[in-house]
């Protein structure tokens, strides 16, 4: 099972790695598409303040503490909260779809200054290291030939 | 249940094809929106704010769902960012 990456170069020649997939979850009125950044540097994965805020109906407040309630990110301090077991759906290689179920979090900018929630709501959605430890997928990354995916480990 | 499934295959194709889009066009999209958040229709019509809610009220305002357009932040030429 193979779940394609794209991968993105911007103007200064860095890389992205980006895929996208559908997130569910009805207790908190999460439904819509993620665009997500795959960062082997975080160890969760989280759904952004602004993907939060545009694909989820329920409000911040309700979602619960997890034991670790701060993310720092970017330089930017925000709370976090798990969206607990959220159904993520993929696109695989084949055309056909891909189910992950697993816990997802989320984050709100803690600071009342407008530029930090302004910096806070440009940071992307991340798939962490915890989506290839916890669905036992590798991550294969060849730049040169442009392929980047995940793969089921046997 | 196929059905829902496909449909929402088909919007993680749809989105896709307008963010690699707004990768390809950067550097003019930056021209007019540098440091502000955008949001793409598939027609490639922008909306764009400086603030994402009140780029977020003037989607819903127009009558436009904000999850079914592609809400991106266009950073500063020449910005690294590290997540």
């Amino acid at each position: 099972m193979k779940i394609p990456i794209r991968i993105k170069r911007s103007e200064d020649g860095s890389l992205r790695l980006l895929v996208g997939y559908y997130a569910r979850n009805g207790s908190i009125r999460l439904n819509g598409d993620i665009e997500a950044m795959v960062d082997t540097g975080a160890d969760i994965s989280i759904i952004s303040e602004a993907d939060a805020l545009v694909k989820m109906g329920g409000s911040f407040k309700n979602l619960r503490k997890t034991t670790r309630e701060t993310l720092r990110l970017g330089g930017i301090k925000s709370k976090l909260r798990t969206l607990k077991e959220v159904k993520m759906k993929f696109k695989k290689e084949d055309g056909t779809a891909e189910i992950i179920n697993m816990e997802l979090f989320t984050s709100r900018c803690t600071s009342k200054k407008k530029e930090a929630i302004r910096s806070a709501q440009t940071i992307p959605s991340i798939i962490g290291m915890d989506f290839l430890y916890k669905n036992d997928l590798k991550l294969v990354v060849n730049p040169k030939e442009n392929e980047a995916y995940f793969e089921k480990v046997e | 249940m196929v059905l829902k499934m496909e449909k929402e295959l088909q919007i993680l194709d749809e989105k896709e094809k307008i963010s690699d889009w707004i990768h390809e066009n950067i550097s003019s999209i930056r021209k007019s929106y540098e440091e502000e958040f955008i949001a793409v229709e598939k027609d490639k019509n922008i909306i764009s704010d400086k603030e994402l809610s009140s780029l977020i009220s003037r989607i819903k305002r127009s009558g436009k769902t904000p999850s079914e357009l592609v809400i991106q932040f266009v950073h500063k030429k020449g910005e690294v960012v590290f997540f």
